[in-house]
């Protein structure tokens, strides 16, 4: 084989996919050009050849990560400011499902890669490196502008400053539930069944709403 | 003596958070974390047994410097008999998960990069041998709250009431634990005054979230 000559996708997918287990399981550091090849059954100079170095290739896996566990388009409403509280409350319950169920597809997926993504993602969300923080920005920087908007167009008076407070707080609402979501079953759910997505998106944007209008 | 100096097992538990965050709990043998500690090996296997009881006490020890106290929480739970219990409660829980996850607490402590890469490891699916202490450690907390928000609902389901704690946890602690992340995305700004001022308009949220929720002759 002579991998200067001919790009196999196959081969790439292969080493992302030995990748992501490896930077999962030892943490990023701990991991070397030559764990990830062994793991993958390649010579490691494929890893040189398809990413440079390991940082290319933590880019790579992370992109990949992205990708896989994308459920489609961010945004699906228009691009314009909502026009009202009203409407800012429709598209934040939009947004909130959206989150949620964006969650949902990292965390609780059959995928057999889920358990090293969420592992990744997790130590991404603790602690980004720089290598893949224009990645990460690019990916989420949509849902940080819809929810500012929504924010504003519920809270016209606010600061900038308050508006990103509260859209952190509901994105921790979304997301700090996946973050444990294992924790989260042993503490608070064991007893009962999840509720369906609309459900939640329901009860979460009505807290939201009613927690927002009143602060 | 320096008070900086760690005592045998503090120092044996400190090089095993290391080792176990580095290299997992399968790649981490009893001899490397002696090695470590720079202790003779017979001291680790007195003071914890096997490397599982090791992990647990590990465990234990991050959830108890981090300020997770059980009996406490338990008793606070049987506090809260009406909706002013459930209030005042509730914002004293807020005050302190808001307080807790603050990138200062975090800062504070010098394993940090340790702690926080052990948990992620069993953030997703905790070994069996932790449920125990998790429920132990993290149920009273999470007891104290699900009362609280039946006090103030009770017309939600349990399940509801699950969501809805899990939720707020998130909400208020989100703001720390994902402040890597935040910085990035929502830019480094010193937000809306001091951290107290900020739990404060958290409980307000909380407060109005749960109270209008749901049916008119909830408000007051």
């Amino acid at each position: 084989m002579c991998p200067a000559l001919t790009s196999h996708p196959e081969t790439r997918a292969c080493l992302i996919e030995a990748a992501l287990t490896c930077f999962a399981k030892d943490g990023y550091d701990a991991t070397s050009i030559r764990t990830i090849s062994s793991a993958a059954d390649k010579n490691s100079s494929l890893i040189a050849y398809y990413f440079k170095n390991k940082e290319g290739l933590y880019r790579e896996v992370i992109k990949y990560l992205l990708d896989r566990f994308n459920p489609g388009p961010l945004r699906s409403g228009p691009e314009s400011e909502p026009a009202d509280p009203a409407d800012g409350r429709s598209r934040l319950r939009a947004h909130i499902r959206r989150l949620l169920s964006e969650v949902e597809a990292h965390f609780h997926s059959v995928d057999p890669l889920k358990d090293a993504a969420a592992r990744l993602f997790l130590s991404e969300i603790h602690a980004p490196k720089d290598e893949v923080k224009d990645l990460l920005q690019a990916r989420l920087e949509p849902s940080v502008r819809e929810l500012r908007s929504c924010i504003r167009a519920l809270r016209p008076d606010l600061s900038p400053a308050e508006v990103d407070f509260w859209g952190i707080t509901i994105q921790g609402s979304c997301v700090g539930h996946a973050l444990r979501s294992e924790i989260n079953r042993l503490v608070w759910t064991e007893a009962d069944s999840h509720l369906p997505l609309d459900e939640m998106a329901d009860r979460l944007t009505d807290f939201v709403c009613h927690g927002l209008m009143r602060s | 003596m320096d008070i900086q100096t760690p005592d045998t097992r503090t120092a044996l538990l400190q090089a095993a958070l290391i080792c176990f965050a580095d290299h997992g709990f399968d790649g981490t043998s009893m001899r490397m974390i002696a090695e470590r500690a720079a202790r003779p090996l017979s001291l680790l296997s007195h003071h914890f047994g096997s490397k599982e009881g090791l992990y647990l006490e590990v465990f234990k020890h991050l959830l108890e410097s981090s300020g997770r106290s059980a009996p406490t929480g338990e008793a606070a739970g049987l506090m809260v008999r009406d909706r002013q219990g459930a209030i005042r409660m509730l914002r004293e829980q807020i005050h302190s998960m808001y307080e807790k996850a603050s990138p200062e607490a975090t800062a504070a402590r010098p394993l940090r990069d340790y702690e926080a890469r052990l948990w992620v490891q069993e953030f997703q699916s905790p070994r069996p041998s932790l449920h125990q202490i998790f429920r132990d450690y993290i149920g009273p907390t999470v007891d104290v709250i699900r009362r609280c928000i039946t006090v103030l609902r009770p017309d939600l389901t349990e399940a509801q009431v699950s969501f809805i704690g899990a939720a707020l946890v998130g909400q208020v602690a989100g703001h720390g634990a994902m402040a890597g992340l935040n910085r990035i995305l929502w830019g480094d700004h010193s937000a809306c005054g001091g951290r107290f001022q900020e739990a404060e308009l958290l409980v307000d949220y909380c407060l109005s979230g749960l109270r209008d929720a749901g049916r008119a002759e909830d408000q007051e």
